[in-house]
């Protein structure tokens, strides 16, 4: 640089350089790719590399984990390395153990806000008259409660393998923590099937009446989805959703589920790894759309819990909430009068404390 | 402070299967388990090659990390052993290790495992050293004795080599300049990384 540069352009040039250099820092390291992809297609099409150099093959493929001969027999015994372990530590130790707590409390404060933003949960708007309609058959509550009680001992027993390490050891000690997570093996192991077939069952009840139909897309478009009122008939877009998701997600853990109560049968432990991480991540999502589920039906929605307990509900709620459902019903004849206490309370809606057919 | 490694020599190795009856003759383990195996790459082919393979005792072990109730620990020898007390069984640890070590009995219903077995070292497990309840849960200890493992001290071609990572290493680099070609130690970079 000669002497007499102004120092403007001298600033200006050092700019320039540190960017150069900058940006130059930001594109060495990817030619590593190109040097790869360039590199590998040379690697695998040289034809002779079996024979030039026959004691590298053997030990990539033993790194690849391929199959040898072993005279000790089981699960895999003549595999010497399996990869697939150290994905299946790390994600199921980093993103499923890192945003699923998370998620789980994103979901529940998605929840309290719901609460607070509707004014403590949607109540029933018009005097209860007394009237009934009738909503849900005593086999489609009956199956429901079976699933939602196994539901809630497969999610207390899951949640504890998952970050019992983490939550409970500090809190019971290993050996406490240890004989809980026996316990809680056993409990998820037998109530998972429970669970499985009762989910299966109540899908095969509840598909038809869950069948996606045009108002189902008003109610996104015009914020059902945000407790403005949209007509709709038995169910709404949102309960729709829940109940796919539960045949979809819902099957999917539980088939996952099964493939791990099932060693004997499914020995590879690539399967094994993938049931695993595609349970747990299935389930803490299945977990957190609970949480809406079981607000909308206590809380949430009052005088829903009717619907699934009782297997009616006021007509006053049908009429505010299901409107086109209710009037398919009372056109059928079907509404009638309730028992008495099911009549007459303002519009605080009761919470299914009477007596139940 | 040792630090104790296995290290096979797949020159040496010839498929005799000596340290697997070694090591359950020594440990007495349960029916079904085996605690060390053979593996024959390119079995019956020309360059053909054995390596006998049982837990590596990892410098940070995959199986500890997923074990939901934390039941494994590292000995100032850098053995790792599982506490059997505290393991349920889940077989999350065998899903992780790279070397197929852990081993379940299939003793109870429906092919629910039993508590989880594997290699030692020869070191037992928790609780006092040389008792007979640490015998029939975990084997021998040998190493509380002061001696190696069964399976390497029977080892009748020297091929399976086992004690201080160091002596291990100095050991088989002498062999490979001897006979020349190159060192294979086989396993080493999964297991201690570049420790
Ligand atoms: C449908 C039937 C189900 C079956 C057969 C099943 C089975 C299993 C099995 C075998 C395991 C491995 C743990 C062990 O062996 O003890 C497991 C883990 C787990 N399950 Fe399930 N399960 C089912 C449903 C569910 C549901 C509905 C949830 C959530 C509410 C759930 C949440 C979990 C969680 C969080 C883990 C722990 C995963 C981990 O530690 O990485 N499971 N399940
Ligand atoms: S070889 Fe397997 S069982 Fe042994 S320490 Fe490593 S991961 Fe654990
Ligand atoms: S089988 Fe036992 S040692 Fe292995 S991860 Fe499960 S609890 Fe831990």
């Amino acid at each position: 640089m000669s002497k007499g540069t102004p120092t403007r352009s001298k600033s200006k040039r050092i700019l320039i350089g540190s960017a150069l250099v900058l940006i130059a820092a930001m594109i060495v390291p990817l030619t590593g790719y190109v040097y790869v992809a360039v590199a590998q297609p040379q690697i695998e099409s040289s034809a002779n590399w079996q024979e030039t150099n026959p004691r590298s093959e053997i030990w990539r493929e033993v790194r690849q984990g391929s199959q040898a001969y072993s005279a000790v027999k089981g699960p895999e015994a003549n595999v010497l390395i399996d990869n697939g372990g150290q994905n299946f530590r790390q994600i199921r130790n980093g993103p499923v153990a890192t945003f699923g707590p998370w998620l789980l409390a994103i979901m529940l404060l998605g929840v309290a806000g719901m609460f607070v933003l509707s004014g403590g949960g949607q109540k029933v708007e018009k005097p209860l008259s007394g009237k009934r309609v009738p909503r849900w058959s005593t086999y489609v509550r009956v199956v429901h409660w079976i699933m939602a009680i196994a539901f809630l001992l497969l999610l207390i027993t899951g949640l504890s393998l998952l970050f019992g390490r983490a939550v409970l050891i500090p809190l019971m000690g290993a050996e406490g923590f240890s004989a809980w997570a026996i316990v809680a093996k056993y409990v998820h192991n037998y109530t998972g099937p429970v669970f499985a077939v009762s989910l299966l069952m109540l899908v095969l009840a509840l598909a038809r009446d869950n069948m996606p139909s045009k108002v189902d897309v008003d109610w996104f478009l015009k914020g059902g989805f945000a407790g403005k009122h949209v007509p709709t008939g038995k169910l709404n877009a949102g309960e729709k959703l829940w109940f796919w998701f539960n045949a979809v997600g819902g099957l999917v853990v539980a088939i996952s589920g099964i493939v791990l109560i099932l060693p004997n049968i499914f020995e590879a432990r690539s399967t094994m790894q993938i049931a695993l991480l595609v349970h747990a991540g299935l389930a803490l999502l299945y977990i957190g759309g609970s949480f809406v589920h079981m607000y909308m039906g206590t809380l949430g929605a009052r005088g829903a819990l009717d619907a699934i307990t009782k297997g009616h509900v006021s007509s006053e709620w049908a009429e505010q909430h299901h409107d086109l459902w209710y009037d398919d019903v009372k056109k059928e004849g079907k509404e009638f009068v309730g028992e008495e206490g099911e009549a007459g309370r303002g519009p605080e809606v009761p919470t299914g404390s009477g007596s139940t057919a | 402070m040792a630090r104790m490694k296995f290290l096979c020599d797949a020159d040496r190795c010839i498929e005799c299967n000596g340290c697997v009856t070694a090591c359950k003759n020594a440990n007495e383990v349960p029916w079904g388990v085996n605690r060390r195996r053979v593996v024959t790459l390119n079995d019956g082919l020309p360059g053909e090659k054995s390596i006998s393979v049982a837990c590596m005792h990892c410098t940070d072990a995959p199986c500890a990390a997923v074990c939901p109730v934390d039941c494994f620990y590292t000995t100032d020898d850098g053995i790792v052993l599982h506490d059997k007390d505290l393991c349920i069984g889940c077989g999350y640890c065998f899903y992780a290790c790279p070397f197929g070590a852990p081993q379940f009995p299939k003793t109870e219903a429906f092919g629910v495992r039993g508590k989880m077995d594997k290699c030692t070292f020869c070191a037992g497990g928790p609780g006092e050293d040389g008792t007979e309840e640490e015998f029939e849960k975990y084997g021998a200890n040998r190493i509380a004795d002061g001696k190696l493992p069964a399976c390497a001290e029977m080892c009748a071609t020297k091929a399976l080599l086992a004690g201080d990572g160091d002596m291990v290493a100095d050991i088989y680099r002498e062999r490979v300049m001897r006979r020349g070609g190159r060192p294979q130690t086989w396993g080493w970079s999964k297991a201690y990384g570049e420790g």
